[in-house]
């Protein structure tokens, strides 16, 4: 019974850390992305009022 | 078709989810004891398992073939996470395999010619996933490394043929026998093995979504860097 339970025990952590491991991924990644819209976001708004151009003026 | 994985992942999830349980309440209760004791049960897992492990690998292999062939770096992505998946699972199978040998043949592991080409396909795996970690950005590489993923898959017919090209190995044939299998316990193990597909293909679906959220990330990083 041992076997059996250590067994179907291994079975489960291993695929319970594999899939924890790809949910901590995808987060850190959202999070990654996240950052890096918001840094084009505020880049895109402070070229925006010279880009006007004579216009604007 | 790897599209849909990720966009179904919730739905293939929850699949998994009920019939892995199902599968658990048939290898613990509804199939029956058989003579060698309750530690035959592994035998329902251990399949499900190498199974699994054959699929994605088979996978790697087809993944290596479309990427030679149309040059696209999704199917590049696609062998590489399905091989992480293969190794996962065939690792399983190998310990699963160990911890029923053990009480039954009396030793963790034996060279027997269908353990020992199992053995060399995690091996081989193994060293594929080394040869991609070190692949970004080398066309050349990752070329190598799908024909290395083609070339190993030819270790599955090696193993499952094994048990005939060498007649002495002492590894259970089941589903050779299978014939002699009662009702319920063929039953148990259809049931795990479809579980664990599914399971298997959910779990690739993130996998594969771990890698679309990458590639996203490098496309930003590449605009900040180059307007």
């Amino acid at each position: 019974m041992t076997y059996l339970f250590v067994a179907y025990a291994i079975v489960w952590i291993g695929i319970f850390a594999y899939s924890y491991s790809l949910g901590r991924q995808a987060q850190r990644l959202r999070e990654q992305i996240e950052a890096l819209e918001a840094a084009l976001g505020s880049r895109q708004e402070t070229a925006a009022p010279g880009a006007g151009g004579p216009g604007e003026a | 078709m790897l599209r849909v994985l990720v966009r179904a992942q919730k739905a293939v999830g929850l699949s998994a989810l009920v019939l892995v349980t199902v599968s658990l309440y048939m290898v613990f209760v509804y199939a029956p004891r058989e003579a060698t004791g309750d530690v035959q049960r592994i035998f329902y897992y251990h399949v499900a398992t190498a199974w699994n492990g054959y699929l994605f690998i088979a996978m790697v292999a087809l993944s290596g073939l479309l990427y030679l062939v149309r040059k696209d770096e999704a199917w590049d992505a696609a062998g590489r996470t399905a091989a992480e998946l293969g190794v996962l699972f065939i690792s399983l199978t190998l310990i699963l395999g160990s911890l029923w040998a053990r009480p039954i043949w009396n030793v963790w592991w034996t060279w027997d010619p269908r353990l020992v080409t199992t053995l060399i396909l995690w091996f081989i795996y193994v060293a594929y996933l080394l040869i991609q970690a070190g692949a970004e950005g080398s066309p050349r590489l990752k070329r190598f490394a799908a024909v290395f993923g083609i070339v190993g898959f030819l270790d599955i017919p090696l193993i499952h043929y094994s048990v005939v090209l060498w007649p002495r190995g002492i590894h259970p044939s089941v589903l050779r026998e299978s014939g002699g299998m009662p009702f319920p316990m063929l039953l148990t193990m259809i049931v795990s093995v479809i579980a664990m597909t599914l399971l298997g293909l959910y779990l690739w679906g993130r996998r594969l979504e771990v890698e679309e959220l990458k590639q996203r990330v490098q496309r930003l990083k590449e605009q900040l860097l180059w307007p």
